[in-house]
């Protein structure tokens, strides 16, 4: 790689946030902002594209932060679908590792979520399927590298003008400790076992997020919409019933066991009352997913399989990905340590290829 | 464009030296004849090729000029218009001379054939154009509906046909390349792609309309390569039996001059577009994942003198005092004894993680011991853990329930009714539930004196 210095870059301010990026990227406008950093979409020059670029935070402010922040730049580089978000590019505007305190991580510009696309329209049975069907060949890739989302829900699903969804933000870090239960953010689209600490989570976690999303989409509302985590058992447990006995033996806590044992009997409702306007094939995905025992529950790969999905089906796009190597994870280093090995990985960087998708988009 | 049918009058009328001239700015082709043939089969293509455009382009014009002529009502019209495109189509020289009303020699039938191949041609691909698509949805200049306003189809992205489309077009989904390809694998039609229940339904009683396609701005429908939506959905309506019409300019060119003739569902600006990459945000930097009440919670008091809170209350020197709190129970293995150094508060840990494995019950009574010591003191206590949520909020519950006859259904909703936020871990209502048969089986006995003031409603 040939030495990067300040020429070929330009600075500008936008919005009280410095910002130094390559000359190809032009246009910038900011999108989005939050404590995990900025987004703008600017215009790649190269090849004539929106994109979104990306501004941490002060990644380096602490070993914590920098680990995140080399752990988040790992993921994207190793995420390679189209179902699934991943990167153009990854620049710093600084040659030496000594004064490498910034990066910026370049991804497509994808122009509304799935959230937003709810409120703008009721979702028809056909697009829903077209929908789901990519979410699930999405999280059959990001599965297959021994990844969880975690974190599934519409926000996290961008949406383009296409219908073309990549799932976003995934492989939300496990928590250093069991010491955020009760304190999710949205709930609403988590699996019991996550909400309510029970046990260790599987991949099935993010299928249960697949099926409240569906029938959210089919509906047109929240499905499981609990106030709080004890609230959101209780929803959950209206349309599941309450967990069968063999099921409860599984709970690792003894005084879960005993609440769960202690709470009124609810028999199990039949999802054809509720999605009387679906269906049945749709139905019958919707059973294989929102089941109350992680191990009972369809897996992305099975669930693709499925006759709902029968007519979108491209078998060849339901790829899988090189194992993800998670020892990292689980290390802990110093500060200047972390933010060498992100320094590496921001210089190891190689883009996509451009010609291979051109092809294939012409192919149609 | 309007200028045209004028422009057609006029080169009928026109004395013949001028001819040559309009066949050269017209029809190359027609020039080439010229060169080649006699003047009397010149002079009857000429007229064939003029009336054959006039057709193609401008049907309704035709159709006004009839009605002119013949005075008629508009269904009257309506049954020209009809007449008008048989005549397009038809490859019959008997009707061809109907229809175009001039005497032809028997010499010049030959001279005809070109232009029915090329009216036939032409028919393949109709365009309309836009000033001619806008008088059919308003009226014609004598205010005479022209006919039936046709059905329009956008087959534009949604989020585009969402910003602005045609007033009364109906979207059909067909931008994602699986419903392009089972449009052209013939699996579905251009039906089943109507995203909008009414506009499917009307479409279903179109077959006697005039039906108009348009996408962002195709000119040449001829050009269009058989990947691109509007070629797929025009040759998908043809398999179904339907002639189609193609808007020339698309929306772009509709818009232009007819901006007043088209609506807008959602106005999208670039802001609110462009905030779906909200979506982009990597994992929150704060080690605690925060909604805004959590974050945001203010201290509770549940009691007079029992406060529950977070982290945040605990470091606030300032609130501590002013609310004479003087003694603090922090449920926590690792956040400091805040303010220890001043010597001002009694202190109590109960090291304790909110997890699925903590056993909480067993440090109950001490913490009971402890509240009790302050409410005799007469000074407030502050019970605490990281955000006030589970370990704490357990402990006051379970603290309600041991100094009066609550069960552990009625402590839970008094404190959530005072700090929503509470949400003990599964693990820690089981301890709560067993407590609660303790209690009731004398096991472990309440304590129902001195009262507890701040609950004078309940029991």
């Amino acid at each position: 790689m040939s030495l990067r210095s300040r020429a070929g870059f330009y600075r500008q301010e936008i919005n009280r946030t410095v910002w130094d990026v390559p000359e190809r990227y032009r246009d910038l406008i900011q999108i989005g902002t939050g404590a995990y950093g900025t987004v703008c979409s600017a215009i790649d020059r190269k090849t004539g594209v929106r994109v979104a670029i990306k501004k941490l935070h002060r990644p380096f402010q602490s070993r914590l932060f920098a680990k995140r922040a080399y752990r988040e730049l790992r993921l994207l580089k190793h995420m390679k679908h189209e179902n699934v978000i991943g990167l153009l590019d990854v620049f710093t505007s600084e040659i030496l590792l000594d004064r490498f305190h910034d990066f910026y991580l370049v991804m497509p510009f994808m122009g509304t979520d799935l959230g937003k696309l709810m409120k703008m329209e009721r979702l028809c049975e056909d697009r829903v399927q077209f929908l789901v069907y990519q979410i699930l060949r999405g999280l059959k890739y990001i599965h297959s590298a021994g990844i969880i989302h975690r974190d599934l829900k519409p926000g996290n699903l961008a949406v383009n003008q296409n219908c073309e969804l990549k799932i976003l933000d995934f492989g939300l870090a496990r928590q250093a400790d069991s010491e955020m239960t009760g304190y999710v953010v949205t709930r609403w689209y988590r699996a019991p076992e996550v909400i309510l600490n029970w046990m260790h989570y599987s991949q099935t976690v993010d299928i249960w997020s697949v099926g409240c999303i569906m029938a959210e989409m089919l509906l047109g509302r929240t499905l499981f919409k609990g106030n709080d985590h004890l609230d959101q058992l209780r929803e959950i447990m209206k349309i599941t019933g309450t967990p069968a006995p063999d099921f409860i033996t599984k709970l690792q806590s003894q005084d879960a066991k005993n609440y769960i044992r202690g709470l009124p009997k609810v028999p199990k409702k039949d999802l054809n009352t509720i999605f009387f306007k679906a269906s049945s094939e749709a139905v019958s995905a919707l059973e294989l997913m929102l089941v109350l025992d992680p191990d009972k529950r369809v897996s992305a790969a099975e669930a693709l399989e499925l006759p709902l999905f029968t007519e979108f089906r491209e078998p060849e796009e339901e790829t899988e990905a090189l194992p993800y190597d998670h020892s990292m994870d689980n290390t802990e280093l110093p500060l200047d340590q972390w933010k060498r090995h992100t320094f590496t990985e921001i210089l190891s960087f190689q883009p996509p290829v451009t010609e291979i998708r051109d092809s294939k988009e012409t192919s149609l | 464009m309007p200028p045209s049918p004028l422009d057609d009058r006029i080169v009928v009328a026109l004395p013949r030296p001028i001819r040559p001239q309009e066949l050269r700015l017209r029809l190359d082709t027609s020039y080439l004849e010229t060169t080649v043939g006699k003047t009397t089969v010149i002079s009857s293509t000429t007229v064939v090729k003029i009336q054959a455009a006039t057709l193609s382009y401008m049907p309704s014009s035709s159709g006004s000029t009839r009605s002119l002529t013949c005075g008629c009502s508009s269904a009257s019209c309506c049954t020209v218009t009809t007449y008008e495109k048989d005549g397009q189509v038809s490859a019959s020289s008997p009707n061809l001379h109907s229809g175009s009303g001039y005497g032809v020699q028997q010499g010049s039938v030959h001279g005809s054939a070109p232009s029915l191949t090329s009216s036939l041609t032409r028919g393949g691909m109709r365009v309309i154009h836009p000033n001619e698509l806008a008088k059919k949805l308003t009226h014609c200049p004598l205010g005479h509906p022209i006919g039936p306003v046709p059905v329009i189809i956008d087959c534009r992205p949604f989020l585009e046909f969402n910003k602005s489309h045609i007033r009364g077009a109906m979207h059909i989904n067909c931008s994602d390349k699986i419903s392009r390809r089972r449009l052209q694998q013939g699996k579905i039609t251009v039906l089943d792609l109507i995203s909008c229940r009414q506009s499917k339904d009307s479409f279903k009683g179109i077959f006697s309309k005039e039906l108009v396609v348009y996408d962002e701005s195709t000119v040449d429908p001829g050009r269009l390569t058989p990947s691109q939506p509007l070629h797929v959905v025009l040759e998908s309506l043809r398999r179904e039996g339907k002639d189609p019409i193609v808007l020339k300019g698309g929306l772009s060119g509709f818009r232009q001059t007819h901006a007043d003739l088209c609506e807008h569902s959602l106005h999208l600006d670039e802001g609110q577009d462009g905030s779906g990459a909200m979506g982009l945000s990597g994992a929150l930097p704060h080690s605690l994942p925060s909604t805004p009440d959590i974050e945001n919670a203010e201290l509770t008091a549940v009691l007079p003198f029992l406060y529950l809170g977070n982290e945040r209350d605990a470091q606030d020197l300032e609130l501590l005092q002013r609310l004479d709190i003087g003694f603090v129970l922090n449920v926590t293995t690792h956040l400091p004894l805040y303010h220890y150094d001043i010597a001002r508060f009694c202190y109590k840990r109960l090291p304790a993680t909110d997890s699925n494995k903590q056993n909480l019950r067993q440090y109950f009574e001490e913490a009971f011991e402890f509240i009790e010591e302050a409410h005799q003191a007469g000074r407030g206590l502050l019970i605490h853990c990281q955000a006030g949520v589970s370990r704490s909020a357990t402990i006051v519950i379970a603290y309600l329930m041991k100094h009066t006859w609550m069960t552990m259904t009625d402590a839970y909703k008094f404190v959530k009714s005072r700090r929503p936020i509470i949400s003990p871990n599964l693990n820690f209502m089981g301890q709560l539930l067993e407590f609660e048969e303790d209690l009731n089986n004398g096991i472990t006995p309440r304590i129902l004196t001195p009262r507890l003031t701040g609950l004078e409603t309940l029991v």
